[in-house]
């Protein structure tokens, strides 16, 4: 049960985040920096202080071990972004691009982290 | 930053914060929701598959598929892609969160770690941003 109410904490506190992370993003200007906004840590940021407060240091270091490849993912995911969205428009675009997270972030997980 | 004439793209980051009012609340509640939702999917994993793979997850493009949906309702599909250039930059600082998350977590405890992995996201993404205008003289037009 314990567990649960974390999770659901680590949830309120995620969308809290992405939330004001977005809303900084939308006041800056060139778009090009803006767009560095799109990738900060905020749900990892949420995430690992919950985490860390609720089961300490050693737990928060594993998360972040698995978020190296999580977030080698997100490179090749934006990089397939810009791609596909300037060609098929934002959400086909975003989405086939989630493809490009999937498979460079288990790849990373399997072949370096497992 | 932009000439009087207009003809010299802006390279100077600028903070509007008039900008907010141009979009509605229901544009963030939705950000709100992808946010909580993997936050909440990242933390369900993590209990059935363990922490690592949980944290696989804590890199997922939780904002932007949101963001670029909206950011090309609102400015157009060019727009749109070029926040997906600069989030490229911002992915490959997390990276460096990332790192310096797992490397510290242990020696300095939650908020210090937390605080310096922050620094070291900006900072990176910061940097990689003034290295590519530096290089372009422009935002890079969508490929």
């Amino acid at each position: 049960m314990k567990e649960i109410l974390l999770i659901v904490v680590r949830a309120l506190a995620g969308g809290l985040l992405v939330a004001a992370f977005a809303m900084l993003g939308d006041t800056l200007k060139p778009k090009l920096f803006a767009g560095l906004f799109s990738a900060a840590p905020s749900v990892a940021t949420a995430s690992l202080l919950v985490i860390g407060l609720s089961s300490g240091p050693d737990r928060d270091t594993k998360d972040a071990f698995g978020m190296i490849a999580g977030a080698t993912g997100l490179v090749c995911y934006s990089t397939a972004a810009a791609f596909l969205v300037a060609r098929l428009g934002a959400i086909p675009g975003s989405v086939l691009s989630w493809l490009a997270w999937v498979v460079p972030a288990f790849a990373v997980y399997w072949w370096l982290l497992r | 930053m932009s000439e009087p004439g207009g003809t010299e793209p802006q390279r100077v980051p600028e903070v509007h914060p008039g900008e907010i009012r141009k979009h509605s609340f229901q544009d963030y509640l939705i950000r709100f929701c992808f946010g909580a939702g993997i936050s909440l999917g990242a933390g369900l994993i993590g209990l059935r598959f363990g922490p690592v793979v949980g944290g696989i997850f804590l890199g997922f493009p939780a904002i932007l598929p949101a963001s670029l949906t909206l950011i090309q309702k609102k400015e157009g599909r060019e727009r749109a892609a070029i926040d997906s250039e600069g989030a490229i930059l911002g992915a490959i600082a997390l990276v460096g969160f990332a790192l310096v998350a797992w490397l510290l977590f242990v020696r300095l405890g939650i908020g210090a770690t937390l605080l310096i992995a922050l620094a070291v996201w900006l900072i990176i993404a910061v940097a990689l941003y003034a290295a590519v205008m530096a290089t372009l003289h422009r935002e890079p037009a969508p490929r």
